[in-house]
């Protein structure tokens, strides 16, 4: 699994547990029923509100410096051009250089299609849509070599899941 | 002929409750039906599988969830006192035929001419059909959604009418004013959206907030869609990275109109259980506030990972993270004063009240993973992904869809004058629905997390693993729903109770 992907589902599941306890202490204490005082409670919706406020910046400034966008490619990089339609894409040149920056320079001729990367094992590593009429333009690193497949994940049509290719990373 | 009153709202309910119940079982169907075939039972050919994809997608989402809670609105809005006057109640019924017109006319094109342009028909897909389907069945498809869009708008209309009505006790009779007051701004500012002499109640607000925001989300999709309808005779287009773009500012407030009129049911519906008036203040207010700007302002974090160059596209979808973020401040206010309305309460249990308390448990981890997609720098592993469709089967399902069960076993004994068939098949259904949907959803989710991709009719063998182990899963949740179609259909055809034959 992609490592932010393993991100993602420790930290969803921790926070499923927590609001799973939250949820049967509410049912657990209509069983033990008494007065509340609603007002009181009421108030604190206000610090509750700071809370969550606090908690949502948090996650935005510790995240938003990791969004995939406007990364420029380095001089010297590598350029690969891929076309998709329906349903395949011409991926040129097909081997790429590991360890150096390479930007893919994605087209689409008929409709909207999604260029994303895997592992030779399947695991995840980008993704972009492909607008057609524009050019959309995304700068990674291959660390591994091997073969990488690329599927189309946007969906596009009659044989959408049978549009794969494939480009090879070289030392 | 039934002009307006209570008796316009119970009926409008009860036919918008039956027709969205039908839907259900033919959407559920179709989604059963290309689950399995993901899974090798069955195997669909491919059109045939996107085909049912569409379908079920336009079906489950408007013809059955945002249906049915439009339909409950009404009964809500008389069971507080707003009762639809004649235009208001003219309005319920336009949004009746024109939805039925509209879902039709999508099962139509899509079932028996071979439309698969999937449910959010990606402009300009339905004019690549790849050589299965024509652009006449394009058109058809593009005028049955202009349909139903249009049936969202008459419902705003009418809904607007209906709150700005007599029983809101404005000071004002300023219409515009009327409606802010509608939505709680009273509570901000008592002077100026003053009533006498009682605040709005709660439930109202969502109802009021929707109802603006989906005329403003709607309008420029049937625009669109008017092109599209043109484009199949005529040489016209649309630029797509535009069309992506008028589609999302419909398509993220769209679950909306699921979500708040839902929500008014929350607001309306746990009081009751709980004997106790809604735990709540004037923040929650604020919420409602932030909520009607920024829920046609987020479309955009459906698409964080079109990032064209030379277009402003990635500015827009940057801006987009925070304005998503906040639009969880009315879900997280509402689950508040929600479960602290149920905190050490006299709760009532029962099978309507069960459901909209495990649909609060749905609402808040279909939230949380919700965050998870807001999230640029996390949507960029998940966007497309099982993880997508697993989050929002969890919200539709289980949350907007247990407050439709909970709302239905709750209110059809007072629609009809019928007893409740049977509460026990309701417990049965809520609970078999709640474990069997939840695992299900769990299931994509964890298969998105691995890099599943979705709308494939045919999964990659690395990801087929878990489609195969979810079989057993979707048979049980088909089944828990009989209980439901049965409860219903056996209430509606039982014998009246005393007490209201003899007020007949």
């Amino acid at each position: 699994m992609n490592s932010t992907a393993v991100l993602i589902a420790i930290s969803y599941a921790i926070v499923t547990v927590i609001g799973v306890g939250v949820f049967l202490v509410l049912w657990w204490s209509t069983k033990s029923r008494g007065e509340v005082d609603a007002q009181r409670l009421a108030r604190r919706e206000k610090g509750w509100l700071l809370v969550l406020i606090g908690g949502l910046l948090v996650l935005l400034f510790g995240t938003i410096f990791f969004t995939p966008y406007g990364e420029s490619a380095p001089p010297g990089s590598q350029v690969v051009n891929v076309e998709a339609r329906q349903f395949a894409f011409a991926i040129d040149p097909g081997t790429i250089r590991a360890g150096k920056p390479v930007e893919f320079r994605l087209r689409a001729t008929d409709v909207n299609h999604g260029f994303g990367v895997y592992t030779a094992d399947d695991e995840f590593v980008l993704q972009a849509q492909v607008v057609p009429d524009f050019v959309t333009n995304v700068v990674h690193t291959f660390d591994e070599p091997g073969v990488y497949k690329v599927l189309c994940l946007e969906y596009c049509g009659l044989d959408h899941h049978g549009m794969v290719a494939q480009f090879e990373v070289v030392p | 002929m039934t002009y307006g009153g209570r008796e316009a709202a119970r009926r409008l309910t009860l036919w918008y409750l039956v027709a969205s119940t039908v839907i259900l079982a033919a959407s559920g169907l179709l989604g059963w039906a290309i689950r399995m075939s993901q899974a090798d039972v069955g195997r669909l050919g491919d059109n045939t599988w996107y085909a049912l994809m569409t379908a079920h997608g336009l079906g489950a989402f408007v013809g059955w969830a945002a249906f049915g809670v439009m339909g409950f609105s009404w009964w809500v809005l008389a069971s507080l006192g707003f009762e639809p006057r004649r235009f208001g109640a003219a309005m319920g019924w336009l949004t009746f035929w024109l939805m039925v017109a509209g879902v039709a006319g999508v099962v139509v094109t899509t079932l028996f001419f071979g439309f698969a342009g999937s449910w959010v028909f990606l402009y300009p897909l339905p004019f690549y059909s790849a050589g299965q389907w024509g652009d006449m069945t394009t058109a058809v498809f593009a005028f049955s959604v202009l349909l139903a869009g249009l049936a969202i708008v008459t419902w705003c209309i009418g809904i607007i009418h209906t709150v700005v009505g007599p029983a809101l006790h404005a000071v004002s009779k300023n219409p515009v004013n009327r409606f802010f007051t509608s939505i709680g701004f009273g509570y901000l500012w008592p002077k100026r959206f003053a009533t006498n002499p009682e605040p709005v109640p709660y439930a109202l607000i969502p109802l009021g907030v929707i109802a603006i925001d989906m005329i403003i989300a709607t309008l420029p999709l049937a625009g669109l869609l008017v092109v599209m309808i043109v484009q199949s005779f005529a040489d016209v287009s649309v630029d797509p990275l535009l069309a992506k773009n008028i589609l999302w500012w419909f398509g993220h407030p769209v679950v909306y109109l699921l979500l708040f009129p839902a929500v008014a049911i929350y607001y309306f519906l746990i009081p009751k259980y709980a004997k106790r008036p809604l735990v709540a203040g004037n923040v929650i207010a604020l919420a409602w506030v932030i909520a009607v700007i920024a829920n046609v302002l987020v479309w955009a974090h459906h698409i964080y990972l079109d990032y064209p160059s030379g277009s402003v596209q990635s500015a827009i979808n940057i801006a987009m993270q925070p304005m998503t973020f906040s639009l969880t401040i009315p879900s997280a206010l509402s689950l508040y004063s929600l479960g602290f309305t149920i905190y050490r309460s006299n709760f009532v249990w029962n099978a309507a009240s069960t459901a909209l308390f495990l649909g609060l448990v749905s609402w808040l981890l279909a939230g949380l993973s919700g965050v998870v997609n807001a999230t640029i720098a996390f949507d960029a592993v998940v966007h497309n992904s099982l993880w997508i469709v697993g989050h929002f089967h969890h919200m539709a399902l289980l949350n907007i869809g247990l407050v439709i069960f909970g709302a239905t076993y709750h209110f059809l004994p007072e629609l009809t004058g019928r007893p409740l068939w049977s509460e026990t098949a309701a417990r049965w259904h809520i609970w078999l629905t709640f474990f069997a949907g939840t695992f299900n959803s769990a299931l994509w989710i964890w298969q998105g997390l691995e890099g599943a991709p979705r709308r494939f009719s045919v999964l990659p063998a690395a990801f087929e693993d878990l489609a195969v182990a979810a079989v057993p899963t979707v048979i049980v949740l088909a089944l828990a729903q009989i209980l439901f179609f049965l409860n219903v259909f056996l209430t509606l055809t039982g014998p009246k109770t005393r007490q209201v034959e003899a007020t007949a």
